[in-house]
């Protein structure tokens, strides 16, 4: 097979986010000029964006533009405000009305105005349908979405679905806004995104140095794209993040009966832009801390998140075997498109590869809740080195290893998304090779799970190739070779250990976070577990606020799980299926000398295909992953002359779709060609943004850039564009 | 009518959706860089724009036309040295990054990427001159130049769409070949071939000159697909 050329995936991240977006902006477009084709706009439909004034049409131009300023002003102050009171919530833990408030919020746009658009659309096209396939039909919808979203984990490509969906309706109605107060109001939002997610102080960040510190997922809606290069998504904690306030935030000012979630704007208020963290890597604690980037909860404002790709990628690994078993079919379908070298671990990174990769990815979403401690050394190190420890553990570990493994994937998701939803995650950056820790334990674990488990991705291990530059690699395997061997007893017997130790530490909240985890087969309870897991070996006190971290999301969907007690204590609910390990012997002593090779993994070896030499620095063809170079060995650092990368998966806050596409609704009550120059602009402020994102590495506000060239385009293509264009194309003179 | 719409709009656009679809979708790459060239060209519109603003909207005489193409192509062909650099930079780019990684990035991947920058091309002057006043077809009206009462002002757009579209997506190719072969000759050959059909369109100001003009311009974008498909055959065959 030739050498895979440099196009074949470059890029690939960045497509991830654009379709979607365009999706959403597509589908605004054809639903304003479907229903709304005159343009007609109404001053009660967002009741909040129209307080202080109505906008007349036949009102001055200067009344006009004062009244939009004073109502964007009260709109973008009500988004704060909402911030506010979600941060206060937040603050004194009540996850439950957060989760149920925005649960009802999603349910109202699933359900209510969908339906009464759906019902619009079938008068316009002059179909029919009955009302009680209509109800059926809404309503399973809606359920799953609400459901989906927030409480539980569904397909990825569900899920993203549902928040485009729900982007789609809120943006719709925000086009109902009358036009000067629309267009200032979108001048607003994009500079209080800038506010919001740059600068120090204020209650979005207040509320993501929270989310950070107590390493609770903040409820958010995110979109993240699925990761490049094939790898597997991980379910992972990732998808609490999705809920979120985005949901609301759209809806928020809505005063219909729908009603939008109010969170609306606080969704924005969400986003988060957590400065990056330096997360000391548990193993490399040598190391020195790596930045971290995080996640910040998009909310509406929208920060794209940086998520760590190495980190991330390695985290699937183990994740993958996890994964598998627990959500084997939704899982299949990501992970085989890449698996091999995709799988995240492919990421890059892998640098440090082999181990320190996965351990990092693993502790990737563990680590959002974990790493963002600030103090966090020891949580972080437990974190990361979470497999590690395991490993060291013995084989008791091994089992908990296992059930980390789940976790991982679900971590990776995390740290894919980046911050999916909740609170800022930390991503950790790569962590080297030299973070790996051999894994004396690995052949005690006796399964080759373990040391499956532990390595990213060993030779055979989908997720990752060990140390070598992610791009070649590809594991041959896909991710089902990466079921973990799981001793179900002895995870049960671990786990029960860890139980009792953590309840001890953690309280009724672990435990109704375990009687969760213990709910099933989903990854997202091994999760919760992972971390006790880990936190057993590791110290359980630190690992209590990550624990706590999912436990919001499985609080509050915990209500479903309901049981205190935890249930934890038959294997069965470990929820973790004892699966053939997919290595034969080979590649479990070659993982376990890779595993050992710490700083003689040969980093810098090509992938065995690639012919080139071996990559300098770590700059990664794919654009994977973050600086750390492979060659480097233990040090790379992040910005080593590497070209700036992007995170495998990009996470958009769903506030940025909402928001450009009503600008593009809005241009769409003009004319087309306003609509396609506004949507050439968002793509390219889009694009300049994630130029930004691989330059900064951290979170950003992806509102400015578009919104600034969106509103410029449209104004100049109305201005000049038009009468130009217009005349020579009905003169039939074409240039 | 709806049928309108969208028979116009599979015509003029349904052979560029299928290349988009066949080629250039395949690599995230390509999209992005077609997404970006087709800003690029959009900026130049709107610049081009901005400069006759004040002389808008000139009597639907050949004259003032004539001029007002004239103009405009230059500062496309200007601007298309400007792409020419740009994708000189970002070939340099590339070529370290895969040196770097070991990937290929040979001959065929550099076509691409000029294929992506004259698609971004064509596909921006389709959409702004044509698509974006299609949509008027989904009502109850059309509209007819009196000079050309046998084709509809939107079927024009579309045999413009149709045609442009392949002449400037060849046309970039072939620049980009001329630049990178130092062959001014043919830089230039690619100018004088975006002025003849641009100034074929002032056909269209006699009275039935666009049965006339349409055609040929069609003819003229599948000559100049298939010159391009010639080159690229005979530089991969070199190259190989």
């Amino acid at each position: 097979m030739a050498t895979p050329s440099l196009l074949d995936d470059l890029g690939e991240e960045v497509t991830g986010i654009v379709a979607p977006v365009s999706l959403c902006m597509a589908v605004t477009v054809l639903l304003v000029r479907l229903l709304n084709p005159e343009g007609i706009s109404s001053s009660n439909t967002v009741l909040i964006a129209s307080i202080a004034y109505q906008e007349q049409s036949s009102d001055s131009s200067g009344k006009k533009f004062g009244g939009a300023l004073l109502n964007a002003l009260i709109f973008v102050a009500v988004v704060a405000g909402m911030t506010v009171v979600l941060f206060l919530l937040f603050k004194y833990k009540c996850y439950k009305f957060i989760f149920a408030y925005m649960g009802f919020a999603v349910f109202n746009i699933f359900f209510f105005i969908t339906g009464a658009l759906f019902i619009q659309v079938m008068q316009v096209i002059d179909l029919h349908i009955d009302a009680f396939s209509l109800a059926y039909g809404l309503f399973n919808f809606s359920i799953v979405g609400t459901l989906g979203l927030l409480f539980m984990p569904i397909p990825l490509l569900s899920k993203q679905v549902y928040l485009i969906w729900v982007g789609i309706i809120v943006a719709y109605i925000f086009t109902f806004i009358p036009e000067w107060t629309a267009w200032v109001i979108l001048c607003f939002m994009a500079l209080y995104d800038i506010v919001a997610v740059l600068v120090p102080g204020g209650p979005l960040k207040a509320l993501v140095e929270l989310a950070i510190e107590r390493q609770q997922e903040l409820p958010a809606l995110i979109y993240e794209a699925r990761p490049a290069g094939g790898r597997p998504y991980v379910r992972g904690w990732g998808n609490r993040g999705q809920r979120g306030e985005d949901g609301p935030e759209g809806a928020g000012p809505e005063g219909g009966p729908p009603g939008g979630p109010p969170g609306g704007p606080d969704a924005n208020g969400a986003v988060m832009a957590a400065p990056p963290n330096m997360v000391p890597s548990p193993h490399n604690n040598s190391r020195g801390p790596r930045p971290v980037a995080e996640a910040s909860s998009p909310a509406a404002g929208g920060s794209l998140e940086m998520r760590q790709p190495t980190t991330r990628a390695m985290a699937q690994a183990p994740g993958q075997a996890a994964a598998a078993a627990a959500a084997a079919g939704s899982f299949d379908p990501y992970e085989a498109p890449g698996s091999p070298g995709g799988s995240g671990a492919g990421r890059r990174r892998a640098a440090g590869a082999s181990g320190g990769g996965w351990v990092q990815a693993a502790t990737t979403r563990v680590a959002p809740a974990v790493g963002a401690a600030g103090g966090g050394g020891g949580v972080d190190s437990e974190t990361q080195v979470l497999p590690m420890r395991l490993s060291t553990a013995g084989a008791a570990d091994a089992a908990m290893e296992e059930q980390w493994q789940q976790q991982p994937q679900r971590l990776r998701q995390r740290s894919q998304g980046g911050g999916a939803g909740p609170g800022p995650r930390p991503v950790a950056e790569g962590r080297e090779q030299g973070d790996w820790q051999p894994l004396p334990a690995a052949p005690e674990a006796g399964a080759a799970g373990a040391a499956l488990r532990v390595r990213p991705g060993g030779p055979g291990g989908p997720p990752e190739p060990l140390g070598a530059a992610d791009s070649g690699r590809s594991s041959p395997r896909s991710h089902t070779s990466m079921e973990p061997l799981l001793n179900q007893r002895a995870a049960a017997a671990v786990l029960d250990r860890d139980l009792r130790d953590f309840d001890g530490a953690a309280g009724t909240s672990s435990r109704g976070r375990f009687s969760n985890s213990s709910a099933g087969p989903q990854g997202r309870e091994m999760r919760s577990l992972q971390p006790s897991a880990g936190a057993a070996p590791a110290g359980k006190g630190a690992l209590d606020p990550f624990l706590r971290g999912p436990s919001s999301g499985l609080a509050a969907a915990g209500g479903a799980a309901g049981g205190e007690p935890a249930r934890l204590t038959s294997p069965g609910t470990m929820g973790v299926r004892a699966v053939a390990p997919a290595f034969d012997a080979e590649r479990l002593a070659e993982a376990v000398r890779r595993n050992t090779l710490d700083g003689e993994l040969p980093a810098s070896t090509p992938p065995p295909q690639l012919a080139g030499a071996p990559p300098p620095d770590g700059h990664h063809p794919h654009h994977r992953g973050h600086g750390h170079h492979d060659g480097a060995g233990p040090q790379s650092d992040a910005d080593g002359g590497e070209l700036p990368d992007l995170p495998d998966s990009i996470k958009l806050g769903l506030g940025d779709f909402i928001f450009y596409s009503m600008l593009v609704g809005r241009a769409a009550m003009y004319d087309f060609m306003t609509v396609f120059a506004a949507y050439l602009a968002i793509i390219a402020g889009l694009g300049l943004t994630l130029l930004c994102l691989a330059v900064f590495q951290k979170a950003l506000p992806a509102l400015p850039f578009s919104i600034a060239l969106g509103v410029a385009f449209y104004f100049l293509t109305r201005l000049t564009l038009e009468p130009f264009l217009v005349p020579l194309a009905t003169n039939l003179a074409f240039f | 009518m709806p049928i309108d719409f969208f028979g116009l709009f599979f015509l003029g656009l349904g052979p560029g959706i299928a290349f988009f679809i066949v080629l250039i979708a395949r690599k995230s790459f390509l999209v992005l860089l077609a997404l970006f060239s087709a800003f690029l060209w959009l900026v130049v519109l709107l610049f081009i724009s901005a400069i006759f603003r004040a002389f808008v909207p000139l009597s639907s005489t050949i004259g003032p036309y004539t001029g007002m193409l004239a103009a405009s192509v230059f500062i496309e062909e200007a601007v298309r040295f400007g792409t020419w650099w740009l994708h000189r930079v970002t070939l340099n780019t590339l070529d370290n990054m895969a040196r770097a990684s070991g990937h290929r990035f040979g001959l065929l991947d550099k076509l691409y990427m000029a294929v992506a920058w004259g698609y971004g091309h064509g596909a921006c002057h389709a959409v702004f001159f044509f698509l974006s006043l299609l949509p008027l077809t989904t009502g109850d009206g059309t509209l007819y130049v009196g000079t050309c009462p046998q084709m509809s002002v939107f079927l024009v757009g579309a045999l413009y769409s149709l045609a442009f579209g392949m002449i400037l997506t060849s046309l970039t190719v072939i620049a980009f070949d001329g630049y990178m072969s130092r062959s001014y000759l043919v830089v230039a050959a690619v100018a004088l071939l975006h002025w003849g059909a641009a100034f074929l369109t002032l056909l269209n100001f006699q009275q039935d000159g666009c049965l006339v003009a349409m055609p040929v311009l069609v003819a003229l974008g599948l000559l100049l697909t298939g010159y391009t498909v010639a080159l690229c055959w005979k530089k991969g065959k070199v190259a190989r």
